[in-house]
Formats: C-alpha cells, structure tokens, sequence
C-alpha cells in the first residue's frame, strides 16, 4: 500500500488551490484515491493558502496534518510547515536560498518571459515527478485544464520534471494503475444529486463555503439542464425559490449560516404554504460573520428548529461527497414528495474538499410530484390522509392555484376560524408520518464496525473519524446519523443500546449532536470529543484519545 | 366585467376603504383583457402582507400570498418557472417601500416581466395606525404622537431611479383611469408599477385632500419617453397631485436576458460526460 500526505502553499493569488486540483487530478486519473482539504484566510491576494493532499491505494476518508512532502510556493510556507515535516522532503525555489530540494522555478518563469502564476505549474512538474506520475499524464491534465493556454503550462513543468529527473531520486513511486474516478467537490456532487432528482433552477446569493454551487451550476447549466440565477439577497433567494416552486420548477438555493438566518422567514413560508424547496446550509466557523472561510459543526440546532411556528421540517446530513450526492438528491425529491422544505446540512471542509468519487448516479432518479385529476374542481389544500395535497400548477386549464403564508382554507383563502385552523395544522404536521417512513433504516443512520465501544460522529468529522479507527487495534462502532430532523430515535436506540461506551466526535464546542442525541434518545454520552479550532480532527491525535478515554 | 373572479371570502376592509376600487378596477380591467388575448389561467398573483393583500381573497386567481415586502421575488421565481405566465403583484406603501424596499428597486432594475401596484395609503394600516416611508413628515401615528421626524419617501422617484421601465400613478377615486392605466401596465412588456393613491378611512382619510389636487397627465402636456420631465410631474406638490403613466420605454426584460434552459424546456442532463470532464 501506498499512502502519502503532501502540503502545498503558497499566497492568495499564487494558484495553490489550482495546482493542488491537477495534482490531485493526475493522481485519481492514475488510479488512486485522493482527498484535498484547502485551507485559505478571508482575502485575494497575499496571506497563506495550503492545500492538504492524500493520496493513497486504499480508501481514503480524509487528510492527515503529517507531511510527507512539502511544496513551498513562497518562503512562509516553509516556515508554517517544515516542523510537521518527519522524514519527508521540502521542495523550495532556488531562490529562497532555504533547506531543501531547491528548484529554480522562478527563473524558468522569467526566462520563458511567462505570466507569474505558471509557477504554480512549476511544482506541479516536480511534485508529478517525485511521486512517481509520467510526464504524459501529467501533460493530459494540464491541456484539459487550461485548454488554450496549456502550453506554456507544459513547457514549464516539462523544464521542473526533467530537471528533477536529472537532479533528484523519486520520493514515492505510484505509477499509473489507471481507473480514472470523477474527483470533485461536496459542493460539486450536490449539485449533481439535484440534477439528478430533476432540479430545474439553482438560485443562490454567494456565500462562503457553497458559493462554488452557483459557479459549478452557472458554467455547466446548459449541459445540466438548470437556470441559475443569482438575486439581490438571501430573502430574495428563497422567496423566489418559493414562487418558482409554487409554478413548478424544482428550486434549489444555497448559503450559509448568516444567509440562513435570513431565510428563516422563508422557510417558515414554505412551511406554511407546503411549497417544496431545497435549501443547501454550508456551516462555517463562529456565529454572526466569524471567521468565514474555515470550517465548523455549530449550527446544528439552529437548523433543526429554524424558523418559527411548527410544520415538519426535514434536515439531513451528509458526511462524504456519495452522501452529498445521493441526500441532495433524496432531499429534492422528498421535499417535493411532501411539500415542504427540506435543508441539507453540510459543512465547510465537506462543501470545498476535493475527493476522488464514484457518485451512486442510479439511486437518484426525479420522482413525479403528485398530481390529482381536476375533475371535481382542485384545492390546493384539500385534507388527505398522508397530509399531502395533490398539486397543480398555474397555468393548467380550470385550474386555480392559491398558496398562502396565511392560515387558510383547502382552497387556499385566509381563515381564522378554529376548526380550519386546526385541521390545516395536523393535516401538514400528519406528513410526518410518511416522512418518518421514508427515513428510516439504513437510509437514517450509518453504522461502521460491530464493537461495543460507539462513536457518534456526523458531518465531514465522519472521515476523520473513519481514519481514526483504522489506527486502532482495537475495534469501535463509528455511528453516523444522515437524518437530523425527524431524529432517527428508533434507529438509534436500536443501534446504541447494547453500547458499553458511547462518544461524540463533532466540531463544536458544546457538543450538539450529542445534546440531539441525549435529548430524543434512551441513552447518555460518556466521552465528548470536541474541536472548535476550525481544523479538521487529525486522525492520529483521535485515535489516541478514544484509546485513552473509551477503550481502556 | 364578464369573468367571474369573486371568491367565498368575506370582504373585510372598512366601509369606505380605497381599495375596494383598486378590486373593482382590478376585476373590470381583467374581464377585458380576458376577453382579448389573455386567459384566466395564465395570471398569477401575488401580495404582500397588510390591508392591501385581503384582494389575494377577492381575486379567484391562482397566486402565492406571501410575506411583507416579499412580492418581488416570489414573482421573479414564477415567472422564471414560467415566463408565458401573466404576474401581477400587490403591495403596500410600508410592506414594499420598507421591508420589501432592494426587491422592488432590484426587479425595476433586472426588468422583470411583471406588474406591480402598490396601494399608498401613506399610513400603516393593518398594525393600526403608524407612520409609514411616505407619510409626510409631522404626521402624528400612534408611535409618533408628536409627529413623524422622517422626510417621506417618494415612490415614483425610486422607481425612475430603478430604472423601471413603466411608472403609473393612479387614485381610487379615479377608477375608469385606474383600469385603464392598469390594462396598459399588464400589457407592458417589462417592469410596471402602479403608485395608487389609496385612502384609508380608519387611519389616515385622505379623500378630500385628494379630491381638490388630482389632476390627469394628459398626451398634450406629457411625454412619457421623458425622463426628467417624469421626475417633475412625479414630484407632490401642494395644489396638484397628477395620476397617469409618468414614464414608459421597451426595452428587454429580466426572462428574456436569462439564458440558461427554461424550467419548461426538455431537459438535457448529461451529467455522465460531464462527470467524465471532472476525471
Ligand atoms: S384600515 Fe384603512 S386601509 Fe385598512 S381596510 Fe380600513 S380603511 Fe382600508
């Protein structure tokens, strides 16, 4: 088995995340899996961008924080890294005149007379060369990247691989085993899961760390059959979700936990009026603007009881881009299912890493909204047993189409009177039922392992955590609920009630899944593991303290 | 009128309310349009919350009623859903020209296909009686015994520097020119707003104010290709009040600028071969 971490860094403006993306690009079209975690401050140009790169033969779930090979694109990403640095190697510019595999990048730049940022290219040469990847496949990515600019790209990490051939002894040796895999973005495979359950619009204001919907969506609209569109702000968002929905288009729209906050009203709306919609929540770090583009797990309870009054709310949680892709999916059509909105909870690390990924593409498919025939007249909100009304759309002969924010009759005219008024709220509260049914089983809660030691974990935490019980010796049941809103309880009981030990791992400092857990379930947390520092839990360091706190 | 768009709703306004012209205007201005190149199932309507929006009842029309300030947007999602669709928003002077006020200068401004009449009874009714953004100022609300501190906001100037691309002003106490007007605005291709001058009995009568300064915009003395000239004519004055379309140009509007696949088309979804690229 091959396993190797990989650091590059560089400041803003440098093309850190572009060249990690070929790298990681080259290294799944080889054959092997890759994770990348890009790590960036709030600004354009300057600061320290990195990108953390696994690449290995077996599965990988996420990155590590040790560093095998460190690339420095400028000298303070010498600094920041060449502690984590064991036995690896440093690569640095012949210019810096620090420790290290000196390559004389910059000066191949000038020489080619190039634009400053093919230097990125540069040590992407190097990088291929020292892992053991053939210039061809190299060359491969680098025309399907640039296009028409490819060749000063190739040319210069042809320079940076034949001087690293000449000069240096590869670090690792890959080679190609070939089997290339999709490698995207969380944020990417929910868009695809949308299309998949037949999303025709995507509107979005932008908003670290789903903003990359909306350009992902934006460039590939025609060939994904969606309109994108981008209004004046979050409120505009999602009341234009609302009404497009309400005219029959699927909607989707994203942000997030700021954004959110200003759509509660609108999902309070959706709500009331049972008009469908999906709205993605990409959790950052720290309440009110906090520290925007760094990752974090605190909004858990804000967005399990968002917006005011009470009408059933879906909230599911994906943990890696497969479930990214199949629950944007499930969601769209479960939204439209039961006429109501349903948010899909992800994070930041989970919406912005890049992964190699073989999307379930035949799990999703658009589910038909249900119809009724119109022979006896439509209300839009005519009592049924499930809850769900038939639903029809402006525009259809004899047909007329009331949705209100107001409580209203069946056919959609306000009403105060008392009997109405209570009929309206079981009737859309009764959805719940069908709700519950069709989040149950395999579909609310992973379960990995088969030990008495559980570890609850949701979210992007998942890989790391999955990471951390491959160090193990010794077994832990890694539980990971998909469902947050209705709480699968039943499952959950089910699954932890034999547990001798059951933890929380989750990025907040308060523990949020755990208080969910504590509150719907039958059973107690024993041991929180927590982390608020934006970072990922490094799977080494977790592991040794499960090892400490529930398994001795 | 030879539609019937009444509803079982009971009416709720105050004896007396301007908005029962806009209703009657509203009802009679369709049946003729019906009768023309529009059909029933095409209109889509829209409120926002306050005494104007009770016409979402009276109007048996498909529609979402939706929150304060929201009609915009919820008309910018249907009408990308569905740009053969005819929309028709209602709103309130406080509903649209406070909370609602960047939706209604950002569909002015991406020219939304969509007609939009805001019933300025320069009062906060439905909330019983507070100053509103075009309440003049001095005007003594329950929250502001001693007189409103705020200047009041003009909404026909807002709206020409919105860019919008049909600016009417109506009063109910006009109603063969307030359906006529409001033909005209539906069958404008583009952003089209309708300031009606609507009194409210309970709170803030302003019938007789109205009655001595309502003069019309007539084609002799008003070119409505005229920016600046609209800007004059929109300005309150003291003694004249003048109704009528204030400003109009074509020009393309925000569903015909988009250019991604229609919510109606067929789709292609070729998600395989994109997936292929991301490799
Ligand atoms: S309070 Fe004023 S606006 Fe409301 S119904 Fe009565 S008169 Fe009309």
């Amino acid at each position: 088995m091959v396993d190797l971490s990989v650091v590059l860094g560089g400041k803003a403006g440098q093309g850190v995340m572009a060249a990690a993306g070929i790298y990681g690009r080259l290294a799944g079209r080889s054959g092997y899996d890759v994770f990348i975690r890009n790590d960036y401050p709030s600004l354009i140009r300057g600061g320290h961008n990195f990108c953390e790169i696994r690449i290995s033969s077996d599965v990988v779930y996420s990155s590590y924080g040790d560093v095998d090979i460190l690339v420095c694109l400028d000298e303070n990403t010498y600094d920041e890294h060449v502690d984590a640095v064991g036995d690896g190697v440093v690569v640095v510019d012949g210019d810096f005149g620090l420790e290290g595999l000196e390559v004389p990048v910059s000066s191949w730049v000038e020489e080619l007379d190039a634009p400053d940022i093919v230097l990125n290219t540069g040590f992407v040469g190097v990088l291929a060369y020292l892992t053991g990847f053939g210039f061809d496949g190299l060359v491969g990515v680098l025309r399907d990247v640039y296009g028409d600019r490819a060749e000063v790209n190739v040319e210069i990490a042809d320079k940076a691989f034949s001087y690293c051939r000449d000069n240096f002894e590869k670090f690792v040796d890959f080679r190609d085993v070939g089997g290339a895999r999709p490698f995207l973005s969380g944020n990417e495979a929910v868009s695809l899961g949308a299309v998949s359950a037949g999303l025709d619009l995507y509107i979005g204001y932008p908003m670290t760390p789903t903003t990359s919907i909306l350009h992902f969506l934006g460039e590939h609209k025609d060939r994904l059959g969606v309109e994108v569109v981008q209004p004046e702000n979050e409120i505009g968002v999602i009341n234009a979700a609302l009404g497009a929905s309400y005219a029959g288009a699927r909607s989707m729209a994203a942000t997030s936990g700021g954004g959110f906050d200003l759509m509660h009203e609108g999902i309070s709306l959706a709500g009331i009026s049972e008009t469908p919609v999906l709205v993605v929540e990409g959790q950052r770090a720290g309440p009110g603007t906090g520290v925007p583009t760094y990752s974090s797990q605190a909004d858990l309870l804000s967005v399990v009881n968002a917006a005011h009054g009470e009408f059933p709310r879906i909230v599911l949680a994906p943990g890696d881009l497969k479930e990214c892709f199949y629950l944007a999916g499930v969601g769209l059509n479960l939204a439209w299912r039961h006429q109501t909105p349903v948010t899909l909870l992800m994070d930041s690390l989970l919406c912005e890493s890049k992964a190699t990924c073989e999307l379930p593409l035949e799990s999703i498919e658009e589910e038909p909204a249900v119809l009724s025939e119109t022979d006896n007249g439509y209300s839009r909100y005519r009592d049924t047993e499930s809850g769900v009304s038939p639903l029809r759309f402006p525009g259809e002969e004899d047909v007329v189409v009331k949705n209100s924010s107001y409580e209203h009759d069946i056919s959609g005219i306000t009403t105060e009177e008392i009997d109405m008024v209570s009929l309206m709220q079981d009737k859309r509260l009764r959805k719940y039922k069908g709700i519950r049914e069709d989040l149950s089983g395999e579909l609310a809660v992973n379960v990995y392992g088969d030990s008495d030691i559980g570890i609850l974990t949701w979210g992007s935490t998942k890989g790391s955590v999955l990471e951390a019980r491959r160090i193990l010796d010794e077994e832990i049941t890694v539980v990971q609920p998909l469902v947050m809103k209705p709480f699968p309880k039943k499952e959950l009981n089910k699954i932890c009630s034999s547990f001798s030990c059951i933890g929380s791992v989750e990025a907040n400092s308060t523990g949020q899944l755990a208080t969910l857990f504590t509150d719907k379930t039958d059973n107690e947390i024993d041991e929180k593991f927590l982390k608020y520092d934006m970072r990922p839990f490094r799977p080494n360091q977790l592991a040794s303290e499960i090892e400490e706190r529930c398994l001795d | 009128m030879s539609f019937d768009l009444e509803t079982d709703a009971t009416n709720t306004w105050c004896p007396g309310c301007g908005n029962f012209s806009v209703l009657r205007g509203i009802k009679e201005g369709l049946g003729d349009l019906f009768n023309k190149d529009y059909m029933k199932k095409d209109i889509v309507i829209s409120a926002g919350i306050g005494c104007h929006a009770k016409i979402f009842d009276y109007l048996d029309l498909n529609g979402f009623y939706g929150l304060h300030g929201r009609v915009p947007p919820v008309l910018m999602g249907v009408k990308i859903a569905n740009p053969d669709l005819t929309v028709i928003g209602f709103a309130g002077d406080g509903d649209i020209l406070n909370e609602g006020v960047s939706h209604l200068i950002h569909a002015a401004k991406r020219n939304l296909d969509a007609t939009i009449i805001i019933h300025n009874n320069r009062v906060y009714a439905l909330t019983t009686g507070q100053f509103s953004p075009t309440s003049p100022k001095g005007f003594k609300g329950k929250s502001t015994p001693e007189g409103s501190p705020e200047e009041p906001l003009n909404p026909l100037h807002l709206l020409i520097g919105s860019n919008a691309s049909f600016i009417a002003r109506c009063y109910s106490g006009e109603r063969k020119h307030f359906k006529e007007t409001f033909k005209k605005a539906v069958r404008h291709k583009g952003f089209s707003v309708i300031e009606m001058l609507q009194p409210c009995v309970a709170f803030y009568n302003t019938w007789d104010y109205y009655n001595d300064r309502v003069v019309k915009l007539t084609e002799s003395d008003h070119d409505p290709t005229n920016k600046q000239l609209a800007w004059k004519e929109a300005t309150y004055q003291e003694d004249r009040i003048p109704i009528g379309i204030f400003y109009k140009e074509q020009r393309k509007t925000f569903t015909e600028n988009l250019t991604g696949p229609k919510p109606t088309d067929k789709k292609q979804r070729d998600i395989k071969k994109l997936l292929k690229k991301l490799s």
